[in-house]
């Protein structure tokens, strides 16, 4: 009696254990693929108007073939193209000129890449490995706040974060990449007013990454 | 020896409830990988042949760790009867948009681009004429993705 009574209740789990497996799963993994309903209607007229021959074409394998590869650079080329214009990369003989704002890789003081920055760093690797660049430049530099030492320093780590960025998530080989810190030397704008008072704007801009991709 | 006898039912059913369910939690015909979007993965989820219109599925899947965002030109897509040397793009309605979906925005008559998460799924359908000779089998080729190929046209 035991028995009979233990075989029901393992039946009955088994039971609901395979009915809740085939009623959650296809929901947790699977999105439905819905069709509109004048899809099939328009394919309809679309297959008359088509003719007896349904828009055959004859098969040329190397057609086929070089079409794939065309459309493929086609599709890459755009991306790369609109990543470009995003960044605001300026085009020289010899390559790519792109400057990131380093509050936008990094925390004040920081030289950690910032979460919310790797989207950005993620379009300049696409550019870099698209272009299939022999060399990459990429140099840190800093506003004239704290000491040349200290700024030299944190210049150096920040391009050197870069660079570890790019190698590791990235995949870019190491060996094309060189990293120089300029520190304050080299501002793109003034970090103060002519009355001698602090220009944060110019700060800003002077805080920066700059990455030169060189051309094949 | 009465005692086996009797676990057999249960046996049985146990057996019917695993492949039951393992039928039920979605059958491919047959997936292929993309040589365009790291860790995607395109499953072809069914082929249905009515009015003489193929209506084919798909699940693009991201296997990968990071977010891809694979871009399909619906013009770009098309079914091979390999045996009589005949493609077949998609069909397009009146106004020259390709009778496929989702649809991100209308370049080239509608394309595929959406991000897809790593573990995520998305889902892509695509209308195309039956081939006029009856081929038994057909290859589907969709950009970026290998090949679907000896897929059986089956009414």
């Amino acid at each position: 009696m035991k028995s009979k009574k233990f075989l029901f209740i393992l039946l009955l789990t088994v039971i609901l254990a395979s009915t809740l497996f085939c009623l959650t799963k296809p929901a947790q993994e699977e999105e439905e693929v819905v069709i509109p309903p004048e899809a099939h209607k328009n394919a309809i007229k679309a297959l008359k108007a088509l003719g007896p021959n349904r828009g055959a074409k004859e098969i040329d394998y190397r057609v086929v073939k070089i079409e794939g590869v065309v459309l493929g650079i086609e599709a890459r080329s755009e991306e790369i193209q609109a990543a470009l214009k995003d960044l605001g990369a300026k085009e020289t003989e010899t390559g790519y000129q792109i400057d990131l704002p380093g509050d936008i890789l990094f925390d004040f003081d920081k030289w950690d890449i910032r979460t919310d920055a790797e989207e950005t760093l993620k379009k300049v690797g696409e550019i870099i490995k698209a272009y299939e660049s022999p060399k990459v430049v990429i140099s840190g530099h800093t506003d004239s706040k704290g000491s040349e030492e200290y700024n030299q320093k944190l210049s150096e780590k920040r391009a050197e974060s870069v660079k570890n960025w790019f190698a590791k998530k990235a995949r870019i080989n190491p060996e094309i990449m060189e990293t120089i810190g300029y520190g304050e030397s080299k501002p793109v704008a003034p970090n103060t007013n002519p009355d001698g008072s602090d220009n944060p704007e110019g700060r800003e801009k002077n805080r920066r990454v700059e990455i030169f991709i060189k051309k094949k | 020896m009465i005692s086996f006898l009797k676990k057999i039912p249960f046996v049985l059913i146990m057996v019917f409830f695993i492949s039951a369910g393992t039928v039920w939690s979605g059958e491919v015909i047959q997936t292929q990988e993309s040589d365009s979007w790291e860790g995607v993965e395109v499953d072809l989820l069914s082929l249905k042949i009515k009015n003489n219109i193929v209506t084919v599925k798909f699940k693009l899947r991201n296997t990968g760790s990071e977010e891809q965002r694979p871009k399909i030109f619906y013009d770009s897509c098309f079914i091979m009867d390999e045996t009589n040397q005949k493609k077949y793009y998609a069909l397009k309605d009146s106004d020259g948009f390709f009778i496929a979906g989702p649809v991100s925005d209308e370049n080239r008559g509608g394309r595929f681009w959406f991000g897809i998460q790593p573990g995520k799924s998305k889902g892509m359908w695509i209308k195309f004429p039956e081939p006029a000779d009856n081929p038994e089998t057909i290859t589907i080729s969709i950009p970026g993705v290998f090949p679907f190929e000896e897929i059986e046209l089956k009414k």
